[in-house]
Protein backbone atom coordinates (compact mmCIF):
# COMPACT_ATOMS: atom_id res chain seq x y z
CA UNK A 1 0.00 0.00 0.00
CA UNK A 2 1.39 3.41 -0.90
CA UNK A 3 1.59 6.29 1.59
CA UNK A 4 -0.91 8.51 -0.25
CA UNK A 5 -3.60 5.88 -0.13
CA UNK A 6 -2.76 5.02 3.48
CA UNK A 7 -3.06 8.66 4.54
CA UNK A 8 -6.36 9.01 2.76
CA UNK A 9 -7.69 5.87 4.35
CA UNK A 10 -6.41 6.68 7.82
CA UNK A 11 -9.33 9.00 8.54
CA UNK A 12 -11.74 6.36 7.33
CA UNK A 13 -10.04 3.85 9.63
CA UNK A 14 -10.41 6.23 12.58
CA UNK A 15 -14.11 6.56 11.71
CA UNK A 16 -14.44 2.76 11.59
CA UNK A 17 -15.32 2.87 7.91
CA UNK A 18 -12.56 0.60 6.53
CA UNK A 19 -13.49 -3.04 6.20
CA UNK A 20 -11.19 -6.06 6.52
CA UNK A 21 -8.73 -7.04 5.05
CA UNK A 22 -7.99 -3.42 4.03
CA UNK A 23 -7.96 -2.35 7.69
CA UNK A 24 -5.28 -4.92 8.58
CA UNK A 25 -3.17 -3.92 5.58
CA UNK A 26 -3.46 -0.29 6.59
CA UNK A 27 -2.44 -0.98 10.20
CA UNK A 28 0.53 -2.97 8.96
CA UNK A 29 1.57 -0.09 6.73
CA UNK A 30 1.32 2.35 9.63
CA UNK A 31 3.56 0.07 11.74
CA UNK A 32 6.16 -0.02 9.02
CA UNK A 33 6.11 3.56 7.68
CA UNK A 34 7.41 6.28 10.00
CA UNK A 35 6.13 9.14 7.78
CA UNK A 36 2.63 7.76 7.89
CA UNK A 37 2.88 7.27 11.64
CA UNK A 38 3.73 10.94 12.08
CA UNK A 39 0.77 11.80 9.83
CA UNK A 40 -1.46 9.52 11.84
CA UNK A 41 -0.40 11.09 15.16
CA UNK A 42 -1.02 14.60 13.87
CA UNK A 43 -4.37 13.60 12.43
CA UNK A 44 -5.34 12.05 15.76
CA UNK A 45 -4.43 15.25 17.63
CA UNK A 46 -6.40 17.34 15.19
CA UNK A 47 -9.33 15.01 15.67
CA UNK A 48 -9.12 15.39 19.46
CA UNK A 49 -8.86 19.15 19.16
CA UNK A 50 -11.93 19.26 16.94
CA UNK A 51 -13.85 16.99 19.30
CA UNK A 52 -13.03 19.30 22.22
CA UNK A 53 -14.81 22.12 20.41
CA UNK A 54 -18.01 20.57 21.72
CA UNK A 55 -17.10 22.09 25.07
CA UNK A 56 -17.08 25.58 23.60
CA UNK A 57 -20.37 26.84 24.96
CA UNK A 58 -22.08 30.20 25.13
CA UNK A 59 -22.73 31.73 28.58
CA UNK A 60 -25.20 29.65 30.69
CA UNK A 61 -28.14 32.06 30.33
CA UNK A 62 -27.64 32.44 26.59
CA UNK A 63 -30.63 30.36 25.51
CA UNK A 64 -33.01 31.46 28.26
CA UNK A 65 -34.86 33.95 26.10
CA UNK A 66 -34.35 32.17 22.79
CA UNK A 67 -37.99 31.16 22.41
CA UNK A 68 -39.24 34.62 23.41
CA UNK A 69 -36.93 36.18 20.85
CA UNK A 70 -38.17 33.69 18.25
CA UNK A 71 -41.78 34.73 18.89
CA UNK A 72 -40.88 38.41 18.78
CA UNK A 73 -39.09 38.03 15.44
CA UNK A 74 -41.86 35.84 14.04
CA UNK A 75 -44.46 38.49 14.93
CA UNK A 76 -42.33 41.19 13.27
CA UNK A 77 -41.86 39.00 10.21
CA UNK A 78 -45.59 38.39 9.95
CA UNK A 79 -46.37 42.09 10.21
CA UNK A 80 -43.74 43.07 7.66
CA UNK A 81 -45.42 43.85 4.33
CA UNK A 82 -44.46 41.91 1.21
CA UNK A 83 -42.46 43.63 -1.55
CA UNK A 84 -45.38 44.93 -3.58
CA UNK A 85 -47.02 46.33 -0.46
CA UNK A 86 -43.77 48.10 0.41
CA UNK A 87 -43.50 49.46 -3.13
CA UNK A 88 -47.09 50.67 -3.06
CA UNK A 89 -46.69 52.35 0.30
CA UNK A 90 -43.48 54.00 -0.90
CA UNK A 91 -45.30 55.46 -3.90
CA UNK A 92 -48.35 56.60 -2.00
CA UNK A 93 -47.04 57.60 1.38
CA UNK A 94 -43.33 57.94 1.91
CA UNK A 95 -42.32 60.08 -1.04
CA UNK A 96 -42.65 63.89 -0.97
CA UNK A 97 -45.61 65.22 -2.95
CA UNK A 98 -43.42 66.62 -5.78
CA UNK A 99 -41.85 63.17 -6.24
CA UNK A 100 -45.26 61.56 -6.25
CA UNK A 101 -46.54 63.93 -8.95
CA UNK A 102 -43.37 63.44 -10.95
CA UNK A 103 -43.60 59.67 -10.69
CA UNK A 104 -47.30 59.73 -11.63
CA UNK A 105 -46.52 62.01 -14.61
CA UNK A 106 -43.71 59.75 -15.79
CA UNK A 107 -45.97 56.71 -15.58
CA UNK A 108 -48.72 58.52 -17.53
CA UNK A 109 -46.23 59.64 -20.20
CA UNK A 110 -44.98 56.09 -20.56
CA UNK A 111 -48.54 54.86 -20.96
CA UNK A 112 -49.34 57.51 -23.62
CA UNK A 113 -46.09 56.79 -25.51
CA UNK A 114 -46.84 53.10 -25.44
CA UNK A 115 -50.33 53.72 -26.77
CA UNK A 116 -49.09 56.04 -29.55
CA UNK A 117 -46.40 53.60 -30.61
CA UNK A 118 -48.86 50.76 -30.72
CA UNK A 119 -51.40 52.84 -32.67
CA UNK A 120 -48.84 54.04 -35.26
CA UNK A 121 -47.63 50.47 -35.75
CA UNK A 122 -51.20 49.42 -36.43
CA UNK A 123 -51.85 52.31 -38.88
CA UNK A 124 -48.73 51.67 -40.97
CA UNK A 125 -49.82 48.09 -41.32
CA UNK A 126 -46.53 46.51 -40.67
CA UNK A 127 -44.33 49.25 -42.17
CA UNK A 128 -41.95 48.47 -39.42
CA UNK A 129 -41.73 44.88 -40.63
CA UNK A 130 -38.46 43.91 -42.28
CA UNK A 131 -38.31 44.31 -46.10
CA UNK A 132 -39.73 41.54 -48.23
CA UNK A 133 -37.19 38.84 -48.85
CA UNK A 134 -36.68 37.73 -52.43
CA UNK A 135 -35.82 34.12 -53.04
CA UNK A 136 -34.00 33.29 -56.26
CA UNK A 137 -35.75 30.66 -58.26
CA UNK A 138 -32.61 28.91 -59.37
CA UNK A 139 -33.18 25.15 -59.46
CA UNK A 140 -29.48 24.39 -59.03
CA UNK A 141 -29.52 25.94 -55.61
CA UNK A 142 -32.88 24.64 -54.63
CA UNK A 143 -31.70 23.42 -51.30
CA UNK A 144 -30.15 26.69 -50.27
CA UNK A 145 -32.33 29.74 -50.17
CA UNK A 146 -30.49 32.90 -51.20
CA UNK A 147 -32.18 35.69 -49.45
CA UNK A 148 -31.45 39.25 -50.42
CA UNK A 149 -33.10 42.30 -49.07
CA UNK A 150 -34.45 44.88 -51.50
CA UNK A 151 -34.68 48.51 -50.60
CA UNK A 152 -38.03 49.77 -51.72
CA UNK A 153 -38.67 53.32 -52.91
CA UNK A 154 -42.29 54.17 -52.13
CA UNK A 155 -42.65 56.01 -55.54
CA UNK A 156 -41.32 53.03 -57.50
CA UNK A 157 -43.56 50.69 -55.65
CA UNK A 158 -46.66 52.33 -57.09
CA UNK A 159 -47.51 51.89 -60.80
CA UNK A 160 -46.78 55.03 -62.92
CA UNK A 161 -50.37 55.03 -64.14
CA UNK A 162 -51.47 55.94 -60.69
CA UNK A 163 -49.19 58.96 -60.47
CA UNK A 164 -50.84 62.28 -60.35
CA UNK A 165 -49.13 65.39 -61.61
CA UNK A 166 -50.04 69.04 -61.33
CA UNK A 167 -51.11 69.30 -65.01
CA UNK A 168 -52.99 66.13 -65.57
CA UNK A 169 -55.75 64.49 -63.72
CA UNK A 170 -55.36 61.08 -62.19
CA UNK A 171 -54.69 58.18 -64.53
CA UNK A 172 -55.97 54.74 -63.85
CA UNK A 173 -54.61 51.37 -64.72
CA UNK A 174 -57.55 50.37 -66.95
CA UNK A 175 -57.07 53.40 -69.22
CA UNK A 176 -53.67 52.09 -70.35
CA UNK A 177 -54.70 48.52 -70.96
CA UNK A 178 -54.93 47.82 -74.70
CA UNK A 179 -57.16 44.83 -74.54
CA UNK A 180 -60.85 45.25 -74.12
CA UNK A 181 -62.11 44.19 -70.81
CA UNK A 182 -64.19 41.03 -70.90
CA UNK A 183 -67.16 42.88 -69.57
CA UNK A 184 -67.30 45.20 -72.65
CA UNK A 185 -69.46 43.47 -75.26
CA UNK A 186 -68.75 44.29 -78.93
CA UNK A 187 -71.50 45.61 -81.17
CA UNK A 188 -71.06 42.63 -83.55
CA UNK A 189 -72.62 40.30 -81.13
CA UNK A 190 -76.13 39.69 -82.04
CA UNK A 191 -78.81 37.69 -80.36
CA UNK B 1 -50.82 42.69 50.44
CA UNK B 2 -50.24 39.52 48.55
CA UNK B 3 -51.46 36.49 50.37
CA UNK B 4 -49.79 33.10 50.18
CA UNK B 5 -52.71 31.76 48.13
CA UNK B 6 -52.37 34.56 45.57
CA UNK B 7 -48.64 33.89 45.32
CA UNK B 8 -49.28 30.18 44.77
CA UNK B 9 -51.87 31.05 42.14
CA UNK B 10 -49.33 33.19 40.33
CA UNK B 11 -46.67 30.49 40.41
CA UNK B 12 -49.07 27.87 39.15
CA UNK B 13 -48.15 26.91 35.56
CA UNK B 14 -50.43 28.37 32.94
CA UNK B 15 -52.41 25.98 30.68
CA UNK B 16 -50.08 26.84 27.79
CA UNK B 17 -46.99 25.94 29.81
CA UNK B 18 -48.65 22.74 30.99
CA UNK B 19 -49.55 21.79 27.43
CA UNK B 20 -45.99 22.47 26.29
CA UNK B 21 -44.62 20.33 29.10
CA UNK B 22 -46.89 17.50 27.98
CA UNK B 23 -45.55 17.74 24.45
CA UNK B 24 -41.86 17.54 25.36
CA UNK B 25 -41.93 13.74 25.29
CA UNK B 26 -43.58 13.55 21.90
CA UNK B 27 -41.72 12.36 18.79
CA UNK B 28 -40.65 14.89 16.15
CA UNK B 29 -43.18 13.52 13.64
CA UNK B 30 -46.06 14.05 16.07
CA UNK B 31 -44.93 17.55 16.90
CA UNK B 32 -44.54 18.45 13.24
CA UNK B 33 -48.01 17.12 12.46
CA UNK B 34 -49.49 19.12 15.34
CA UNK B 35 -47.62 22.26 14.29
CA UNK B 36 -48.85 21.80 10.72
CA UNK B 37 -52.35 21.58 12.14
CA UNK B 38 -51.90 24.99 13.78
CA UNK B 39 -50.58 24.07 17.23
CA UNK B 40 -47.84 26.66 17.71
CA UNK B 41 -46.78 25.22 21.07
CA UNK B 42 -45.74 21.99 19.30
CA UNK B 43 -43.31 23.99 17.17
CA UNK B 44 -42.01 25.68 20.34
CA UNK B 45 -41.04 22.25 21.64
CA UNK B 46 -39.12 21.57 18.41
CA UNK B 47 -37.33 24.91 18.77
CA UNK B 48 -36.39 24.08 22.35
CA UNK B 49 -35.23 20.62 21.30
CA UNK B 50 -32.88 21.66 18.50
CA UNK B 51 -31.85 25.25 19.25
CA UNK B 52 -28.58 24.37 20.97
CA UNK B 53 -27.41 21.83 18.41
CA UNK B 54 -28.25 24.05 15.45
CA UNK B 55 -26.68 27.02 17.21
CA UNK B 56 -23.47 25.06 17.86
CA UNK B 57 -23.07 24.17 14.18
CA UNK B 58 -23.81 27.67 12.95
CA UNK B 59 -21.61 29.23 15.63
CA UNK B 60 -18.63 27.04 14.67
CA UNK B 61 -19.16 27.96 11.03
CA UNK B 62 -19.35 31.71 11.59
CA UNK B 63 -17.10 31.97 14.66
CA UNK B 64 -19.38 34.70 15.94
CA UNK B 65 -22.15 34.80 18.56
CA UNK B 66 -24.35 37.51 17.08
CA UNK B 67 -24.30 36.14 13.55
CA UNK B 68 -24.99 32.64 14.83
CA UNK B 69 -27.94 33.82 16.90
CA UNK B 70 -29.46 35.76 13.99
CA UNK B 71 -28.98 32.89 11.55
CA UNK B 72 -30.49 30.29 13.88
CA UNK B 73 -33.49 32.51 14.62
CA UNK B 74 -33.96 33.08 10.88
CA UNK B 75 -33.69 29.36 10.21
CA UNK B 76 -36.45 28.54 12.72
CA UNK B 77 -38.65 31.33 11.37
CA UNK B 78 -38.18 30.06 7.82
CA UNK B 79 -38.93 26.52 8.98
CA UNK B 80 -42.11 27.67 10.72
CA UNK B 81 -43.33 29.63 7.71
CA UNK B 82 -42.61 26.74 5.34
CA UNK B 83 -43.88 24.01 7.60
CA UNK B 84 -46.70 23.25 5.14
CA UNK B 85 -44.08 22.23 2.55
CA UNK B 86 -42.39 19.74 4.90
CA UNK B 87 -43.56 16.35 3.68
CA UNK B 88 -41.66 14.24 6.16
CA UNK B 89 -39.40 12.63 3.56
CA UNK B 90 -36.46 13.42 5.84
CA UNK B 91 -36.44 13.92 9.58
CA UNK B 92 -37.24 17.35 11.01
CA UNK B 93 -33.74 17.39 12.44
CA UNK B 94 -32.18 17.00 8.96
CA UNK B 95 -34.59 19.57 7.54
CA UNK B 96 -33.89 22.29 10.09
CA UNK B 97 -30.16 21.59 9.78
CA UNK B 98 -30.38 21.97 6.02
CA UNK B 99 -32.13 25.32 6.33
CA UNK B 100 -29.66 26.59 8.92
CA UNK B 101 -26.54 25.36 7.10
CA UNK B 102 -27.69 26.69 3.71
CA UNK B 103 -28.49 30.08 5.20
CA UNK B 104 -25.11 30.14 6.93
CA UNK B 105 -23.25 29.20 3.76
CA UNK B 106 -25.07 31.94 1.81
CA UNK B 107 -24.36 34.41 4.59
CA UNK B 108 -20.66 33.54 4.65
CA UNK B 109 -20.41 33.84 0.87
CA UNK B 110 -21.99 37.29 0.98
CA UNK B 111 -19.81 38.41 3.85
CA UNK B 112 -16.69 39.85 2.26
CA UNK B 113 -14.38 39.88 5.26
CA UNK B 114 -14.15 37.10 7.81
CA UNK B 115 -15.74 39.30 10.46
CA UNK B 116 -14.57 39.26 14.03
CA UNK B 117 -14.40 36.06 16.02
CA UNK B 118 -16.26 36.13 19.32
CA UNK B 119 -15.31 32.82 20.77
CA UNK B 120 -17.06 30.98 23.54
CA UNK B 121 -15.06 29.74 26.50
CA UNK B 122 -14.60 26.06 27.18
CA UNK B 123 -16.96 24.73 29.77
CA UNK B 124 -15.70 23.25 33.04
CA UNK B 125 -16.18 19.66 31.85
CA UNK B 126 -13.41 19.92 29.30
CA UNK B 127 -10.68 18.94 31.76
CA UNK B 128 -12.34 15.60 32.46
CA UNK B 129 -12.80 14.80 28.78
CA UNK B 130 -10.61 11.79 27.78
CA UNK B 131 -9.73 13.56 24.52
CA UNK B 132 -8.42 16.52 26.50
CA UNK B 133 -6.38 14.34 28.85
CA UNK B 134 -4.84 12.40 25.96
CA UNK B 135 -4.19 15.50 23.89
CA UNK B 136 -2.46 17.31 26.74
CA UNK B 137 -0.35 14.30 27.71
CA UNK B 138 0.89 13.52 24.21
CA UNK B 139 1.05 16.90 22.56
CA UNK B 140 4.54 17.95 21.60
CA UNK B 141 4.07 21.20 19.76
CA UNK B 142 6.96 23.15 18.37
CA UNK B 143 5.57 26.09 20.31
CA UNK B 144 4.39 25.84 23.89
CA UNK B 145 0.71 26.76 23.87
CA UNK B 146 -2.23 26.27 26.19
CA UNK B 147 -5.52 24.72 25.18
CA UNK B 148 -7.24 28.08 24.80
CA UNK B 149 -4.60 29.37 22.41
CA UNK B 150 -4.73 26.08 20.55
CA UNK B 151 -8.50 26.42 20.20
CA UNK B 152 -8.06 29.97 18.97
CA UNK B 153 -5.60 28.81 16.31
CA UNK B 154 -7.96 26.03 15.34
CA UNK B 155 -10.87 28.46 15.00
CA UNK B 156 -8.78 30.75 12.82
CA UNK B 157 -7.79 27.78 10.67
CA UNK B 158 -11.41 26.65 10.35
CA UNK B 159 -12.39 30.12 9.14
CA UNK B 160 -9.86 29.73 6.30
CA UNK B 161 -11.67 26.71 4.90
CA UNK B 162 -14.28 27.13 2.18
CA UNK B 163 -17.90 27.29 3.43
CA UNK B 164 -18.74 23.78 2.23
CA UNK B 165 -15.59 22.19 3.69
CA UNK B 166 -16.13 24.03 6.95
CA UNK B 167 -19.71 22.83 7.21
CA UNK B 168 -18.72 19.21 6.61
CA UNK B 169 -15.82 19.15 9.09
CA UNK B 170 -17.94 20.80 11.79
CA UNK B 171 -20.95 18.56 11.31
CA UNK B 172 -18.78 15.42 11.32
CA UNK B 173 -15.85 16.06 13.64
CA UNK B 174 -17.43 18.51 16.07
CA UNK B 175 -21.10 17.56 16.04
CA UNK B 176 -20.54 13.86 15.43
CA UNK B 177 -23.05 13.53 12.59
CA UNK B 178 -22.83 10.56 10.22
CA UNK B 179 -21.77 10.80 6.58
CA UNK B 180 -25.30 9.85 5.53
CA UNK B 181 -26.93 12.62 7.57
CA UNK B 182 -24.43 15.20 6.33
CA UNK B 183 -25.09 14.09 2.75
CA UNK B 184 -28.81 14.69 3.29
CA UNK B 185 -28.20 18.11 4.83
CA UNK B 186 -25.77 19.19 2.12
CA UNK B 187 -27.76 17.62 -0.75
CA UNK B 188 -24.76 15.69 -2.03
CA UNK B 189 -23.46 12.11 -2.10
CA UNK B 190 -21.70 10.41 0.79
CA UNK B 191 -18.62 10.17 -1.44
CA UNK B 192 -18.58 13.96 -1.74
CA UNK B 193 -18.88 14.27 2.03
CA UNK B 194 -15.89 11.92 2.52
CA UNK B 195 -13.86 13.75 -0.07
CA UNK B 196 -14.61 17.17 1.46
CA UNK B 197 -13.83 15.83 4.91
CA UNK B 198 -10.46 14.50 3.80
CA UNK B 199 -9.54 17.73 2.06
CA UNK B 200 -10.66 19.88 5.02
CA UNK B 201 -8.68 17.83 7.53
CA UNK B 202 -5.62 17.91 5.32
CA UNK B 203 -5.87 21.69 5.09
CA UNK B 204 -6.33 22.04 8.83
CA UNK B 205 -3.33 19.82 9.49
CA UNK B 206 -1.26 21.99 7.18
CA UNK B 207 -2.44 25.23 8.80
CA UNK B 208 -1.82 23.90 12.31
CA UNK B 209 1.40 22.06 11.59
CA UNK B 210 3.30 24.14 14.17
CA UNK B 211 0.86 23.28 16.91
CA UNK B 212 0.14 19.59 16.42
Amino acid sequence: MDCKKAQRLYHELADGQVAEPMATALRRHLDECSDCRVFQQRAARLQQLLTLKRHEQPPPAYFENFLGEFHRRLALETMRPVWWERLFSMITLDLPSTWRYGLAGACSLLLVLGFVWKASDHLHGGASQPPVAAVTANPSVATVAHVSTVSVDPKQAVAPSAWRTETSGPQYVLERIAVTPASYETASVRF
Amino acid sequence: MTTLRQLAQRLKPSPVMKQQADLTHEEDETLVARAQGGDASAFDVLVERYKQRVYATVYHMTGNHEDANDLVQDAFIKAYRNLHSFKGQSSFYTWIYRIAVNRTINFLKRRKDRGHLSLNDMDANVETDPDYVELMSHITPRREVGLNELQEKLNEAIQKLSEEHRAVVIMHDVQGMTHADIAKVMHCSEGTVRSRLFYARQQLQGLLSDYL
